[in-house]
This record gives C-alpha cells, sequence and structure tokens, in this order.
C-alpha cells in the first residue's frame, strides 16, 4: 500500500493571520524530513496539522490515500507524536503511562510489557520505570515522550523539538533509534533549531517562512550544496537565506 | 483526579471512590423515593421555624460555599490544554476526551453540593430524614446541569477572541450568573418543599435529569466539532501571536498626573493589574458577595448601632482575606522573582507596589458603605465611627500582610502561614485582653515590623540562599 503522507495546498489561520500558508508537499516510507525555520514560521503548527491534531482552513492531508482527518482515529494510530513540553499524569509512574497509550494505540496487552521494556532500554529510562512522573526531570519525561510515540509500530513519528533537554548520552541512543526505525521503512518529521541535528540525521529539508514552504531540499540537494559550495555551512546558509526580504506574492 | 496511580487503563478510573459517591447517591435517591409510600412522615413538624432559620444560619453557609465554588472553578488550569494536546496526538475520540473533562469537573467540585447537603443535615433536629433527603438530593442534582452548562456555554461562546475557554481558564462571567442560579433554585426547592408532592418530585428530579443529558448532548456534539479545528490553535501559539494589551483608561490619567509613577516599574504595573482586577468580574463579584452577606446579617438586628457592628465584623472578615489575596501579587506568576531580581527598583518600591493600590481599593470601598449608611439615615456619630474603625482595619490587615510577604518573598506559600499564625494571635489576644484589643493590635502591628529590620528596605532586593519557589 503506498503509506505516503501527501499536503496539498494546506492553509491555517488564526483569525485573519495565515499561520501556514498554501504548503503542498509529499512525504514517502523511509524518510527523515526536517523542519526549520525562524521562530513564529508555522514549524509548531505544520506538524500538528500533519499529525491530525488541527483541521486545516482549506487544502487536503492524506495518508495512504485517505483524508486523515476523515479516519483520524485510525491515523493517530499508525502515529506517534512528542511535543515540545510533554504532559503525563502525575499520579501515574513511567511505566503506567506506557501502558495507557499502549492501550489507547491497540496494543496487544500480552506484547505489552516486552515492548515496553525495550522502549524504555532504548531510551535509558528502565531504571526509572517505577518513579511516578511527577518526580521525572524535563529531560526525562522528554524520554518517556520519546518512548511513547514509538509504541505500537507507528508508520510516522513527528518530533516537535524533542531533543532539547536531553542529555548527551540519551541523545546519542535516541539518534540511533531513529536511523533504525527510518532505516526499517519509518518516517521521521523533525522541528528543531539545532542544525546540527539536522545536518547529521535528515535526509529531507524543509524551510519555512511566515508559513510558507520555501525550499524544499530531497537528500541529493543536499549534497549537491555540499559539493558545489566549498565549506557549505548550513546555518550560514539559513541566515544569509531567511535574512533576505521575501520577494511580493 | 480520574487517572489514578492503579487505574490508568481506562476513563472511568478511580473505581472505588467513583462507585463510593454513585451508592451514596443511589442511597439518597432511595431516601428521596421513601417518602412515597411515608408521605406523612416526610413533613418537618413546623415547616416555619425550619425556613425560618434556614434563611438565618443556613442559607448564608451556603452563600460562602457558593462564592468557594466560583473562586475555585475561575482559578487557571493550564494543566487541562496540556492534557488536552496530548490526548490529541493519542488515538482518543472526542467523546472520549470531553467525557473525561466533563467528569473530572463534576468530581472536582463535588465538595460544593456535599458542603450545601451538611448544612441541610444539621436541619435534622428540627425535621425527618426523609425529608432532608430530598434537598440533599436536589442539591445534587441540579448540581450535574450547572457542571454541564459551564461547559456548554464555554464552548459555544468563547470565540477565538476571548482570552478564556473551556480548557484553559473559565470565563467569570459563565459560572458568576450560573451559581446564584443554582443557589436560588435550591432556595425555592426549600421554600416550596412542603408544598411538593413526592409525585411531582419524581417528575421534577426526572427532567433535571433529561435537561441534563440534553445539555450534555449538545455539549459533546459541539467539543466534537471543535476538536481538531482550529479553535484552539490561539492555546498552542499564544506565545507568537499575542497581542498588546491597550493600557487602561487609570493608568493613562495618572501616568499624566503623577510624573514619578514612570520612575516606579512596579508600582506602575500593580496599578495597572489593579485596575485590571479592578473591573474584572471576580473581583467585583467577591466583594459583591461580601456586601450582601454583610447587609443581610446585620439586618438581621433591630437596633442600629449592633447593625453597624455586625457589618464592621463581617468588613474586618473581608479585610482579613483580603490581606491573603495581597499576598497573591508576590506569586512567582504574577512577577517573576528572576524579573524583580534583574529589576533596578528597591524593597520599598516593591512594598508600596502591592500595598498602596491594596489600601487605596479598600478605603474606596469603606468610603462608599460610610456615605450609603449615611444616607440610610444612620446617626452620623456611628458613620463616622464606622468609617475610622473599619479604615482603621483597612491599614492593620493590610500592613500586616504586606510586611510579611516582603519578609518572607518570594515564599509566598510560608507568608501565608505566618499571616495565618499573626491573624491568629491577633483574634486569640484581642478576644482575652478584650478590653485592650485595640493596644494588643497595635503592639502586635508593630512587631510584625521586626523582620523588615532586618532587611534593607532602600536596598535592591536580593538573592536568598534558600531556592527559589518551584
Amino acid at each position: 500500500m503506498n503509506s505516503k503522507l501527501h499536503t496539498q495546498n494546506l492553509t491555517l489561520s488564526y483569525g485573519d493571520l495565515a499561520v501556514i500558508h498554501d504548503v503542498s508537499f509529499a512525504i514517502g516510507p523511509g524518510t527523515f524530513i526536517g523542519v526549520v525555520g525562524p521562530n513564529g514560521a508555522g514549524k509548531s503548527t505544520l506538524l500538528l496539522a500533519l499529525s491530525g491534531q488541527f483541521r486545516p482552513d482549506s487544502g487536503k492531508i492524506t495518508f495512504a490515500g485517505q483524508d486523515i482527518y476523515e479516519n483520524n482515529l485510525q491515523f493517530k494510530r499508525q502515529i506517534g507524536f512528542v511535543h515540545e513540553s510533554p504532559f503525563f499524569y502525575p499520579n501515574l509512574t513511567a511505566f503506567e503511562i506506557m501502558q495507557f497509550v499502549a492501550d489507547a494505540k491497540g496494543v496487544d496487552t500480552e506484547k505489552q510489557k516486552e515492548e515496553i521494556e525495550r522502549l524504555l532500554e532504548q531510551v535509558l529510562l528502565i531504571e526509572n520505570q517505577a518513579k511516578l512522573t511527577s518526580e521525572l526531570s524535563m529531560g526525562m519525561r522528554k524520554k518517556l515522550a520519546i518512548a511513547c510515540a514509538f509504541l505500537g509500530s507507528p508508520k510516522i513519528v513527528f518530533l516537535d523539538e524533542a531533543l532539547n533537554g536531553v542529555d548527551f548520552e540519551s541523545t546519542f541512543h535516541i539518534k540511533t533509534l531513529l536511523k533504525n526505525f527510518v532505516a526499517a521503512g519509518g518516517t521521521i518529521v523533525l522541528s528543531t533549531h539545532v542544525l546540527e541535528i539536522i545536518e547529521k540525521l535528515c535526509e529531507r529539508l524543509v524551510i519555512l517562512r511566515q508559513g510558507k514552504l520555501i525550499e524544499d531540499w530531497d537528500a541529493q540537494q543536499m549534497a549537491l550544496l555540499k559539493s558545489e559550495n566549498d565549506g557549505f555551512d548550513l546555518e550560514t546558509y539559513l541566515v544569509d537565506k531567511l535574512s533576505k526580504p521575501q520577494p511580493p506574492e | 483526579m480520574i487517572f489514578q496511580r492503579k487505574s490508568p487503563h481506562h476513563f472511568a478510573g478511580d473505581w472505588p471512590r467513583n462507585s463510593l459517591a454513585v451508592a451514596l447517591l443511589t442511597l439518597l435517591a432511595v431516601a428521596g423515593m421513601l417518602s412515597l409510600t411515608i408521605e406523612d412522615q416526610h413533613r418537618p413538624p413546623d415547616f416555619d421555624h425550619f425556613v425560618g432559620l434556614y434563611f438565618k444560619e443556613l442559607f448564608l453557609l451556603q452563600i460562602v460555599v457558593i462564592t468557594a465554588w466560583f473562586m475555585a472553578a475561575i482559578k487557571p488550569h493550564p494543566g487541562r490544554f496540556q492534557e488536552y494536546k496530548w490526548l490529541s496526538s493519542l488515538p482518543f475520540s472526542a467523546d472520549k476526551t470531553f467525557n473525561r473533562f466533563l467528569l473530572a469537573d463534576i468530581i472536582r467540585f463535588s465538595w460544593a453540593p456535599a458542603a450545601i447537603s451538611v448544612f441541610y443535615i444539621l436541619l435534622l433536629p428540627l425535621s425527618s430524614a426523609t425529608f432532608l433527603s430530598r434537598p440533599v438530593l436536589w442539591a445534587f442534582l441540579t448540581y450535574l446541569p450547572t457542571c454541564t452548562l459551564i461547559a456548554l456555554f464555554h464552548l459555544f461562546f468563547a470565540g477565538n477572541k476571548n482570552a478564556h475557554d473551556y480548557l484553559q481558564k473559565y470565563n467569570p462571567i459563565i459560572p458568576g450568573l450560573l451559581f446564584p442560579g443554582y443557589l436560588i433554585i435550591n432556595v425555592v426547592f426549600v421554600v416550596t418543599s412542603e408544598k411538593t408532592s413526592s409525585l411531582a418530585f419524581l417528575f421534577i428530579a426526572g427532567a433535571v435529569l433529561g435537561v441534563t443529558a440534553l445539555i450534555y448532548w449538545l455539549s459533546k456534539k459541539r467539543f466534537h466539532n471543535l476538536q481538531n479545528q482550529s479553535f484552539w490553535l490561539k492555546t498552542c501559539t499564544k506565545n507568537l501571536y499575542k497581542t498588546e494589551t491597550p493600557t487602561p483608561w487609570i493608568v493613562r490619567i495618572l501616568n499624566r498626573w503623577v510624573p514619578s509613577l514612570k520612575n516606579e516599574p512596579l508600582l506602575r504595573k500593580n496599578i495597572l493589574q489593579s485596575s485590571r482586577s479592578a473591573s474584572a468580574v471576580t473581583q467585583t463579584f467577591l466583594t459583591l458577595v461580601f456586601l450582601s452577606l454583610a447587609y443581610l446579617m446585620a439586618m438581621n438586628n433591630q437596633a442600629i448601632s449592633d447593625a453597624v457592628s455586625v457589618l464592621l465584623v463581617i468588613l474586618t472578615i473581608y479585610f482579613i482575606l483580603y490581606g491573603f489575596t495581597t499576598l497573591n501579587q508576590f506569586l512567582p506568576e504574577v512577577e517573576s522573582p528572576l524579573v524583580v531580581y534583574a529589576l533596578p527598583v528597591t524593597r520599598m518600591q516593591f512594598y508600596l507596589s502591592v500595598y498602596l493600590p491594596a489600601v487605596s481599593r479598600l478605603l474606596l470601598l469603606n468610603t462608599c458603605i460610610s456615605i450609603w449608611l449615611a444616607l440610610k439615615t444612620v446617626p452620623i456619630s456611628l458613620v463616622s465611627g464606622f468609617w475610622l474603625e473599619s479604615c482603621l482595619a483597612v491599614f492593620m490587615w493590610i500592613t500586616l500582610s504586606v510586611n510579611v510577604g516582603i519578609a518572607n518573598y518570594p515564599h509566598v506559600k510560608q507568608a501565608k502561614k505566618q499571616l495565618t499564625h499573626w491573624n491568629l494571635a491577633i483574634i486569640v489576644l484581642g478576644a482575652i485582653f478584650y478590653k485592650y484589643r485595640l493596644a494588643v493590635a497595635l503592639l502586635l502591628l508593630l512587631l510584625s515590623f521586626l523582620p523588615l529590620r532586618k532587611l534593607n528596605l532602600n536596598g535592591p532586593i536580593l538573592f536568598k540562599t534558600r531556592s527559589l519557589p518551584t
């Protein structure tokens, strides 16, 4: 089955302000896509819309040929989402939170324990599985949210500034988790300001500015840019690109 | 919390507590229905005496409960929006999410009808258990549509431009209108309960449940329509798209006429906040509740001097409570301690920024009440005595409160605890040495300045070795 995520002429407004304006692209399976842009460019909003949480004012988002807002619950069972500041019920332990999400995603009860422990080990949280979520530090909460997102064999995982505040050792292990997930045919959509992560992990880069998609590079284009420009630096390129005035419509 | 430790797997959550609540309500319903068969026994021995006592004592206590419910309901609940965002990213249907929030609200505030019921039960010596089970059941029954209506009104009327919404902070106007309505319905029921036959009661109870079901259905439908819509987008992105709040007129005037205010950033900010909260429905509602309470209790006295004394006592209670709310100005949510430490302001400026708006507001209130008393043909000597004593009370409690707040800054919890101790000391010592109560109060007030001696009031506000409140 074609499990592409298609976005066509996506527009999302808040009052008179268009937060996302006429954005179209497609993401195929096994892709690691980075979304960058200045503050207020619409990165988080785009991720929320793509993950079926905010219906666009106009345009269409389809996954495997089906509108994600028509088959919303079915679509959400196939994705994982990590918020910038994750929420958890304070009275539940890390393990219980994962059980809760596993139940919601319809993970087989018999396989839950095994899957939860495997993921908690991967994000280096296994020793804290019995701790209440209110006792976890922000970095640990992020790790727990990442572990939750990978429950139930998702096809796409959305990460909104997910690696901020995570210690370097855990970041290393999480990066491995992400790479393996993509290698196995999964899709990652990552919004971040840390360009080092983009450069090291992403095969594709989407640049947003004032809600508009201004550049969409695939792996070849990224490689070409690097080969054409000696000492190519993504940060300098982006600063230069985004500081130029936007051409009139 | 509905989601308790041992039951994370379903929305109904905490079964033991929920089952207990259901069992209690069933018991009440059965007791209420019992009156069908024992019609002659369910009437109180002296209905007029019953209603008289209800209005003299219980009704006033019920007003206090409603006020407390209002104050609890309008508190912001930012965790709820976070929860909504989290549940939205999971495969949870809108219906389940709405049920979760509604049920959480019903359980969260269930102490309100429970407290009201306790007051009915206090009338047991005057009545029968079967008779009293009816108003108790009625208090719980009418509580359900009240909670559901809050959801419905917020979901229908709180639009994109409104700062308050169902998931973040209730608009005070909605509970401000609904809660008095709830109280009125309950009072009407008590007054007419003698004439209401059991069959009629059964019919009315059924109608209330039917209306609740209808409101619930409408709210759920609306919530379903709003989920995944950009309705709540403003909250997700509010930091980015926040617009400037226009300066209130009172600050514009003060800026013009009091030039030194420009050099007092915290004072200016506080006046701005006070002028906002002064116009806010919340504060006005609370003040009105206390004034009504004071009026009702004062009017229970035949002698005008007694009425004025009761008025003064109730207002003093209000000032004590106001002292506690004044301490909220020191909360990190109002003004981050990190910002205060970073600003070039002295402790005295900070002190005045909280003290002056609070005192001037209460003095204005005192003056208005005194003018009203004078217009009601209360002797001028009595009015001037009332005004003087109430002003002294304002200075006394607010000074005490701000002294404690500044001495403990930024630890507001500790300050509130200390203020409670000071208040208790004043009340107990004032009662023991009643003849010298004014001297005792003044002495304790002077003692409250002692911790400030260690602080340099004209110096900058500096970090203490103790950590900041989390």
